[in-house]
């Protein structure tokens, strides 16, 4: 493999970020190649300077200033979630109250589909028509005249009257 | 709990902050900032997680102020072909090695290696050297400095190795420097 594949590769090796497959490249091409054994010496000689470097400290002031505030934090925060009730209500948020919320959300989107659907279907049945009201209405009022005349004596004359006239 | 938090992890906030910004003042106020925003949010830490998690959080924080509030200054595009002096325009992934390492080696194995990188670094666009700062002086592997930049793992890779191109040749051109200068 060329130089410029492997110096691609160099950075990554140096940090122990290859493949394995990529390790055995670097490292064959580096036994065979002065220039990019030197460039991987640089890389990690860089690496050992940096990491000897003095980490700056955060100024007092700000040190301060954080812990200040962190402590106004967590007083408030211990105070809502000391004891088994606390902790019963950060996994009710945290935990619980999402989930119930999408099943809500979810129950909440099914009725309301359901009702229009339902209120869809209703809406779009035939109207009946006026003149067959009309004669249903006719037919059970002469349905009730016959009932109306009852079971008497009276009532088997007319039958009977009736009859005879049919005969006729 | 947060006051461990602060205690354990402000000194590294603060040297990211500063190899940002290189001003103390600009860098306490995004340690400030990314901080306070973290507490606000600390109702939904879960103690089963580590720490270091809302670290690269309170990190991340940073660098995305940073960019924002300061996106003018020293930025350089990472994808921009580096001009050499006397030569053409080349990528700075495509920097080949050559003998000038020998000459790098020398530097860097001298006493006042770190001032040299210190001084390097300063000239390195933001996110060359926010990207160093993470892996070289944090030593963060390329899956934290990727939750901390929000970059794909692919993306941190790649940058690592042109910000160290990029190091490269601000080093050897403070090693020129010094040899005009006959030191």
């Amino acid at each position: 493999m060329e130089c410029k594949g492997v110096l691609e590769l160099l950075s990554a090796y140096a940090d122990r970020e290859t493949t394995l497959s990529e390790t055995r490249l670097v490292e064959e091409h580096v036994a065979g190649c002065a220039a990019c054994g030197r460039r991987l010496a640089v890389l990690a000689r860089t690496k050992e300077v940096f990491s000897s470097m003095a980490v700056p400290a955060a100024p007092r002031e700000l040190k301060e200033s954080l812990l200040r505030e962190a402590g106004r934090f967590s007083a408030r925060k211990e105070a809502s979630h000391d004891g088994l009730l606390g902790r019963w209500r950060w996994a009710w948020r945290n935990l619980m109250l999402p989930r119930y919320g999408f099943a809500f959300g979810l129950a909440a989107f099914l009725i309301v589909g359901l009702w229009f659907e339902r209120s869809g279907s209703s809406a779009s049945e035939e109207p009946v028509p006026l003149d067959l009201m009309l004669s249903a209405h006719r037919q059970s009022a002469e349905d009730g005249a016959t009932t109306a005349l009852g079971s008497g004596p009276a009532a088997e004359d007319l039958r009977a009257g009736a009859g005879e006239d049919a005969g006729e | 709990m947060l006051q461990r938090f602060v205690e354990d992890y402000s000194d590294s906030a603060f040297q990211f902050a500063y190899r940002l910004c290189d001003d103390a003042e600009e860098a306490k106020e995004l340690v400030q900032e990314a901080f306070f925003r973290l507490f606000k949010s600390w109702d939904r830490y879960d103690p089963s997680q580590p720490l270091e998690k809302w670290f690269l959080a309170i990190l991340r924080n940073i660098y995305v102020d940073s960019v924002k509030k300061y996106d003018h200054r020293n930025m350089l595009s990472l994808d921009v072909p580096v001009r050499h002096e006397g030569g053409e325009g080349v990528s700075i992934a495509e920097t080949l090695a050559d003998e000038r390492d020998e000459e790098l080696l020398d530097l860097l194995s001298r006493r006042e290696a770190a001032g040299h990188l210190e001084a390097a670094m300063a000239g390195l666009s933001r996110e060359h050297r926010a990207i160093l700062t993470l892996c070289d002086m944090q030593g963060k592997g390329y899956g934290e400095v990727s939750q901390a930049l929000g970059l794909p793992l692919g993306t941190v890779r790649s940058r690592v190795s042109r910000a160290r191109n990029a190091l490269r040749e601000a080093l050897l051109k403070r090693g020129a420097g010094m040899v005009v200068d006959g030191v």
